[in-house]
């Protein structure tokens, strides 16, 4: 186990390399030249030529990278063109957003697609259980932010329950818990997109794992047994079904927040989704990219615990 | 169980169709896809008006029975548009595919074949697409190299083949073994011809279940890239840049005839490729016997 996961963690290494690879290569294939806009236009080319060659901009690019790999680890990301300030403090104040929004919606997908998940699988082939599989594939078939802008149209505009976007009422002068009110009203209709859309998968997969586990031996013995049903499913079959499932939580973080991009951009919530579509409209490729290597980061991260979580969940599983 | 008595002496394939046709859902997504096919081909036959006709005096009018789902914001006829747009969006679901799926299944077969280093370092190469946030990539790559389709068949391409490697490696180390494989090697077969004439071939169900359900990928992408600006570009009409009308407030919230049509259209799209795939799964996999 504890070599397992030594080797576990050390396999991060070289794609964490290759992942700082690529971000490095997009920094260079985006146009432009980001200090064109830093440096006084009155400076002659000689200057400018001095001050460019002071910070490394003529080095070879393998020079290039371990420099810039060097600062990307102390936290140094490069300075965005647009807010004019260090990009890890741009990201920070943003990705907290982008956390909230994507936990509570995980938090919220979870609670409904588990339980969900399981009475449709011990229903199998009732109508209940064909409701929720066709509504599972619509969940995955819909485009996110079309979803999205269904929920404002109809709810926030035509009915009125939800403000249309934004973090807080602009304005409003609320303090306290008035405030955390406000705030959580904003956010009900962006979680409501991004759970349901997870919610399907989830769904899914809790489905067919309960549905494999049923068809166990041991299922039918504490049947045979005498055990009430009850206890069957929830004690025996769904603690086994669950360790799958837990995996596709770990992995979905991931997945929910490059979703969140697309959902951010259609509710103006100021994360990191709505950051990057701004900054690559604004041409300011530092931030675009730093927020893609952060990103890669605890994606990276969240699969690890996954793997690990998973190893000390399935007592079956033996690693060599 | 009569499936057993009837048809064991038919071929896999037959096995396969039998159990697809009896598919509800999927022969109903590929009732749906065939529509939508014909559609995409026939437009310029059947749309009422010229795709980019602008008709001034008739922009953001609601639907009348002379323009059945009503006028954009240039005054152009939106049902002339969405049946273009299945062209565009259909076809960058086809070719994206068509790219990840040439890349993906010769990645796999080369890095479960030859094993050791080279499957090694195909296998990171995998792992750090893996961990890239997918749609982030996607719009970062789609900014740098700028809008057009072809950029967007390449991305979505070029983004989509790593799972498949993944599925495919499996396939490969668990044929590789196999007294066949070993009978081809003793006859003196090259690796390339073991690979490509006797491999892959047997890992097809797999591909096919992870094609099909590539082109719903492709055709979601192309809508979210083309939403941001960052695809499809206007007048060419693809219905992710028809939705991206609604990026303007009053259009989202009253002009629905523009945004609501293009939206639905790739749900239905989407919805009805994924049970086909479904479908697919289920009638390929011959542990199933229903």
């Amino acid at each position: 186990m504890r070599k397992y996961l030594i080797r576990r963690i050390l396999i991060i290494i070289p794609v964490l390399f290759g992942v700082s690879i690529v971000i490095f290569a997009l920094i260079h294939l985006a146009p432009g030249d980001p200090y064109s806009s830093m440096i006084d236009p009155n400076f002659t080319a000689e200057d400018r030529r001095n001050l460019l060659e002071a910070i490394g901009y003529y080095d070879p690019l393998p020079v290039k990278y371990v420099k810039w790999l060097g600062r990307a680890i102390q936290g140094d990301l490069g300075y965005s063109i647009t807010y004019k300030e260090p990009v890890l403090s741009v990201i920070l104040r943003n990705f907290k957003n982008t956390v909230v929004l994507s936990l509570t919606a995980l938090a919220l997908s979870v609670l409904m697609a588990v339980p969900i998940g399981v009475i449709s699988a011990t229903r199998k082939n009732t109508i209940f259980d064909y409701v929720v599989t066709v509504f599972s594939f619509i969940g995955i078939s819909v485009p996110i932010f079309f979803l999205a802008m269904l929920l404002i149209k109809f709810l926030s505009f035509d009915l009125g329950l939800f403000p249309i976007s934004g973090m807080q009422t602009i304005g409003s002068g609320y303090s306290g818990f008035m405030k955390f009110l406000d705030f959580v009203h904003h956010l009900m209709l962006p979680v409501i997109a991004l759970a349901l859309v997870q919610m399907a998968q989830l769904m899914r997969y809790t489905r067919s794992s309960m549905l494999e586990v049923i068809m166990q031996d041991y299922i039918r013995t504490a049947r045979a047994k005498g055990l009430k049903e009850r206890l069957v499913i929830y004690k025996h079959a769904l603690r086994n079904a669950l360790i799958p499932v837990v995996t596709v939580i770990c992995i979905s973080i991931g997945y929910l927040m490059s979703g969140a991009v697309l959902t951010e951009t259609v509710f103006v919530w100021p994360g990191m989704g709505t950051l990057v579509y701004q900054s690559i409209l604004n041409r300011d490729y530092p931030v675009v990219v730093s927020c893609a290597l952060v990103m890669a980061f605890f994606i990276l991260i969240a699969n690890l615990i996954a793997d690990i979580l998973y190893a000390f969940i399935d007592p079956r599983i033996k690693y060599e | 169980m009569s499936l057993m008595t009837v048809e064991s002496g038919l071929s896999p394939w037959k096995i396969a169709t039998a159990k697809l046709k009896r598919n509800k859902l999927a022969m109903f997504g590929l009732f749906v896809i065939s529509i939508l096919v014909a559609l995409a081909i026939l437009a310029p036959v059947i749309t009422p008006y010229e795709r980019d006709r602008i008709d001034m005096f008739k922009i953001y009018e609601s639907p009348t029975s002379e323009h059945k789902l009503g006028m954009d914001e240039m005054g152009r006829d939106v049902l002339t548009r969405l049946i273009y747009g299945a062209r565009i969006s259909i076809s960058v679901g086809i070719v994206s595919t068509i790219i990840a799926v040439v890349i993906g299944v010769i990645l796999g077969a080369v890095a479960g074949y030859s094993g050791s280093i080279v499957d090694s370092i195909i296998m990171r190469i995998v792992d750090v697409f893996m961990c890239f946030p997918f749609f982030l990539i996607a719009i970062v790559i789609a900014g740098i190299l700028g809008p057009s389709i072809i950029n967007l068949m390449l991305i979505s391409g070029l983004l989509n083949w790593p799972s498949l490697t993944r599925i495919v490696r499996a396939e490969v180390l668990s044929l590789k073994h196999c007294e066949y494989i070993e009978a081809a090697k003793a006859l003196g077969l090259n690796a390339r011809k073991i690979i490509f004439k006797h491999i892959i071939p047997n890992t097809l169900a797999p591909i096919i279940v992870y094609a099909t359900l590539g082109i719903a990928r492709g055709i979601l992408i192309e809508a979210g890239l083309s939403f941001l600006g960052l695809g499809v570009e206007q007048p060419v009409p693809s219905w992710g840049n028809m939705l991206s009308a609604a990026q303007n407030f009053t259009t989202l919230t009253t002009y629905w005839w523009v945004w609501i049509p293009p939206g639905f259209m790739v749900l239905v799209t989407v919805l009805s490729i994924n049970f086909l795939g479904d479908g697919l799964r289920d009638a390929l996999d011959p542990k199933i016997i229903q």
